[in-house]
């Protein structure tokens, strides 16, 4: 029996909806659920499985429409799909009048079903999120019967406020694949039997990786997993970058280092930008020209300014400057906090910028 | 700044004097009343002119003091300096209503359009005030040692007021300030007011969406109504099917003419007895007596008048005979009675036989009316019921059954309309109940179109909610930039005054060092601490400056000055003249000796000293010591 396993696809999610790529974003997503529908196609897969938070939010009557036309356009797989924590189901929920077409089962209640076909020999379990947490771990709860079956259950969640369970518990159950989904990187949890595929495109900045779903085989004999590997669908990463700079570096210098990592990984990409390191307390670095020709999502700018405190004291023992790096040197010796030392910069700064001789801001 | 010289147009007692200067020290001797603190206040007022400054004596008193007791008409000078390697003069007028200041550039050749501003720069800065205090040094006033001490104390904080602009933190300040305002530019005030408004309206929108109205029922209604939609149908077809019958019943008996069963019954019960009657009658008629009564009786009524006319004849005596013979018995026996009886007998027998057979004819006429009829009508109904119009039992048998069956329609028909009735009141119900589940549906249609409305519409505001979201983390940490720089503005203004306050934490290095110089060693260093109580440091202990003498008070006085003129042009290189206005005088000659030579060690400058005693001048000819001499 072959299937496709996706789950957290979020369909009708506008990642960093507040930068100029959210559209397009948007527009990936639904762009790689249909390459997962042409996937199961190619692949004359038996199954598709979705295991939860297809939606972003619960769905509008219109989206079940365009979601229902993908699914009609394999009418030979099974499209079995359970709604996860984010698009839970509400009584006012469009899905309890909506009619799918014949190769789809939407488990509607919340309590643990099963749909089995017989084209497959295969038993599916599973049931949907009908609020926004569930505390039960409710898996460990289901016995099937029949052996004879393919048994695959699908399950949203993992951690304490959605579902509770863990890779042992999971070991433990008497399914031949779980089908996991709630967790957006795709993870194997536990070898060829249970998987969170992840979401099949990056959602924020902080899911880094490559993204896509997975693909299996399960013996119809054996009721083993043969085969399960994973295929990325995204085109677009989230990459991380982290530049440390040393008082030499300028901001020219910054910026075209940047531009070339950024043009070697691509430029479509979208990156999230860290500096450290100490830099001349002259310079100032402006990466807005950065922002403005590629994808930044966040610029952390943590470096310090190189300030030789120690000279500044011995030239300047008895005015301001030397009296206001003291009032910062701890008796303690301990680490000043970041807000401390934000302080001592920007002070060093005004004074000698305002010194008589230095110049004016 | 050199002074080169200075020209006394008329200021004072000076009248058309001029003075010249050399770099170094210069000693101006003047006996007392020579005019030496009149040179001084000209140098002051040529430097800062003499308008009312805030704080200073009113300008009345110097204007007064100062104005030339001879000329009136002359009042002002002019004052020669080199500065940066070029050569000023230095022109003013001090009189009320003609005042004046022109700074000429000797060495460019050039007249300054902004005199002013030239003089702050070469002056570096130093108010008068500061000159007042440090540059231009007089004598300590006052002797007793509680009051020199109060009017050091003093000194020292009016120092705070020139301070050095090194240990100043107002332009850090406002820099910093500066800073902050910018920064303060780059938060989104109404960002955190908007996001909790936002998260208002999202609770109150789930809030209004997840109540009972809005529930998914479209399923339930639609079933229901489907049901109560096909029980309908289905009774309506049946309803079809009973009116086609009772169409027909209606019909059939509508074409038989009878309306319902009592008139079929009466009908065929009329018929019945037609044709009983019919039959009685042809029986009747078919009676021989019929026909042989009628006959008969005619006969007889013909006879009873043959009788009659016999009679009549036969009495007619002729006639007689031949009756006679004919009707003997008939003659014998009308012979007996008398004629009118006969002949009214007879006439009775004739007109009763007559009328009897008139009767019975009449009565034949009447059954054979009466068989008309009733044949007729007989065989109408037959007609119309059977279509065939024979009179026979057959037919009769074959009305019978078409009567009955009739009455079959009847019952059919009547028991049809009730199912009908019944239909139609069931039908009744259903049409109301589909009709009431058509408007539940059409509700909750209504109810799921507004639902998605306010589905999309928490759409969007969840979508600005999460926009906000980075503003608001930026929001923090651009706060987090300004609570530093808040820091720092406060450490710094903090630090300030704590530094004004102990000022004499960093006067004490500069002045230490003079102090020991001055005093030759007798006091290393001077302690002020924060409420102002000044101690002189000896090797041993701290001592109070009221328990010094008054001599070293004066010498203390003088460090203080040297070490605060010097740390107000820290950052110059070329300094201002300093001036020396009799402050040696309660000095022994030691000290006297000590602090000259200590002064032009310290001061790379011009020394400018006014004295009214010779003693400055001959210490410095025995140590041999260059100096240069005016006397006024």
């Amino acid at each position: 029996m072959r299937f496709v396993h996706t789950a957290d696809v979020s369909w009708g999610m506008t990642p960093d909806s507040d930068m100029p790529w959210g559209k397009d974003r948007a527009n990936d997503i639904k762009t790689s659920f249909t390459k997962i529908i042409d996937r199961a196609r190619e692949l004359s897969a038996d199954c598709l499985f979705i295991s939860g938070d297809l939606f972003h939010r619960q769905p509008l009557t219109r989206d079940l429409k365009d979601l229902n036309y993908l699914f009609s356009t394999i009418p030979s797989t099974h499209v079995v799909i359970i709604a996860g924590n984010r698009d839970h189901i509400e009584q006012n929920s469009a899905l309890y009048s909506f009619e799918w077409c014949k190769n789809v089962t939407y488990f509607l209640e919340d309590q643990p079903t099963s749909v089995y076909f017989d084209d497959i020999n295969t038993e599916i379990f599973g049931f949907s999120y009908h609020s926004k947490e569930i505390r039960d771990t409710i898996i460990d709860e289901i016995q099937p019967e029949v052996s004879s079956h393919i048994r695959i259950l699908m399950a949203h969640g993992g951690d304490a406020e959605h579902c509770p369970f863990d890779a042992e518990l999971l070991s433990r159950l008497p399914f031949d694949y779980i089908a996991l989904g709630h967790i957006h990187k795709p993870e194997e949890v536990v070898e060829r039997k249970a998987v969170y595929p992840g979401s099949p495109e990056p959602l924020d900045l902080t899911e880094t990786g490559a993204h896509g779903i997975y693909t299996g085989d399960i013996n119809p004999i054996t009721h083993r997993v043969q085969k399960l590997e994973f295929e990325p669908i995204s085109e677009i990463s989230y990459i991380p970058l982290q530049v440390n700079v040393t008082k030499q570096t300028e901001n020219e210098e910054l910026l075209k280092l940047l531009t070339g990592e950024i043009l070697k990984r691509g430029s479509r990409n979208i990156y999230r930008i860290r500096i450290t390191g100490k830099h001349d307390p002259d310079t100032c670095f402006d990466l807005s020209r950065l922002s403005q020709q590629f994808r930044i999502v966040e610029i952390a700018d943590e470096s310090e300014p190189e300030y030789d405190f120690n000279a500044l004291y011995r030239e300047h023992p008895t005015d301001m400057i030397g009296f206001y790096i003291r009032k910062f040197t701890r008796e303690d010796g301990q680490e000043l906090s970041h807000a401390e030392r934000q302080a001592l910069y920007y002070g060093i700064n005004a004074l000698l910028k305002t010194q008589k001789g230095g110049e004016e801001a | 700044m050199k002074i080169l010289d200075l020209t006394i147009h008329g200021f004072g007692k000076f009248h058309d004097r001029k003075l010249s200067f050399t770099d170094g020290l210069n000693i101006i001797y003047g006996h007392n009343e020579a005019g030496k603190s009149t040179l001084h206040s000209f140098l002051r007022a040529m430097l800062y002119g003499m308008e009312k400054k805030p704080g200073l004596t009113k300008k009345s008193e110097l204007y007064e003091k100062y104005k030339p007791w001879d000329n009136a008409d002359v009042f002002g000078g002019e004052l020669r300096f080199s500065w940066q390697s070029k050569t000023y003069r230095v022109m003013r007028d001090f009189r009320k209503d003609h005042e004046s200041l022109r700074i000429i550039n000797e060495t460019d050749q050039t007249e300054l359009r902004e005199p002013e501003a030239l003089l702050t720069d070469a002056l570096d800065g130093v108010t008068e005030t500061a000159y007042n205090n440090t540059v231009s040094i007089g004598q300590l006033k006052c002797q007793t040692g509680r009051e020199m001490a109060r009017e050091l104390k003093s000194y020292i904080q009016s120092i705070h007021t020139t301070g050095d602009a090194n240990l100043n933190a107002e332009r850090a300040i406002s820099y910093l300030r500066n800073q902050k305002n910018t920064m303060e530019q780059r938060l989104v005030p109404d960002a955190a007011r908007t996001y909790t408004a936002l998260i208002g309206e999202i609770r109150n929108i789930e809030r209004d969406i997840s109540q009972p109205s809005y529930a998914n029922q479209l399923n339930k209604y639609n079933e229901l109504r489907n049901s109560a939609r096909t029980e309908r149908t289905s009774r309506q077809t049946r309803k079809e099917e009973l009116l086609q019958k009772i169409a027909q019943s209606e019909q059939v008996l509508q074409q038989s003419g009878y309306k319902n069963e009592a008139e079929i019954s009466a009908a065929q019960e009329k018929t019945g007895s037609l044709y009983k009657s019919f039959e009685e009658s042809v029986k009747e008629s078919k009676k021989a007596v019929r026909i042989i009564l009628p006959v008969m009786l005619l006969g007889l009524s013909a006879l009873s008048l043959m009788f009659g006319v016999a009679a009549v004849l036969l009495t007619g005596s002729s006639g007689m005979s031949g009756w006679q013979t004919l009707l003997p018995g008939v003659s014998a026996a009308l012979s007996h009675m008398r004629l009118p009886v006969v002949l009214a007998v007879s006439l009775l027998l004739c007109i009763l036989f007559l009328a009897a057979g008139i009767t019975t004819l009449r009565q034949n006429h009447m059954i054979r009316k009466r068989v008309e009829e009733t044949s007729a009508q007989a065989k109408e109904i037959l007609a119309r019921q059977i279509g065939c119009s024979d009179l026979s039992e057959d037919a009769m048998h074959a009305l019978h059954s078409h009567m009955e069956e009739l009455k079959n329609v009847y019952h059919q028909l009547t028991d049809n309309r009730t199912e009908l009735a019944a239909l139609d009141e069931e039908l009744g119900k259903l049409t109301e109940d589909e009709r009431a589940y058509d408007s539940k549906l059409q509700h909750q249609h209504e109810m799921q179109t507004e639902l998605e409305g306010k589905l999309e519409h928490l759409a969007n505001i969840k979508n600005r909610a999460e926009q906000l979201q980075r503003t608001l983390s930026e929001n923090d940490h651009i706060t987090e930039e300004l609570d530093a720089i808040s820091l720092a503005m406060e450490t710094m203004s903090d630090l300030s005054k704590s530094i004004h306050s102990s000022f004499g934490h960093y006067l004490n290095k500069e002045a230490g060092s003079l102090i020991s110089g001055i005093t030759g060693g007798a006091y290393d260093s001077m302690w002020i601490d924060n409420s102002l109580r000044v101690y002189l440091n000896t090797p041993d202990k701290l001592v109070p400056i009221e328990h010094v003498s008054s001599g070293t008070m004066d010498q203390i006085y003088l460090a203080l000055r040297l070490a605060a003129s010097q740390l107000l042009q820290t950052g110059s290189s070329e300094k201002l003249p300093l001036i020396f206005d009799d402050s040696f005088a309660m000095y022994d000659e030691d000290r006297l000796r000590t602090a000259i030579h200590f002064v032009m060690q310290e001061y790379p400058g011009q020394i400018l000293l006014f004295t009214c005693h010779t003693r400055e001048a001959r210490i410095l000819e025995e140590d041999h010591t260059a100096f240069h001499l005016i006397r006024l």
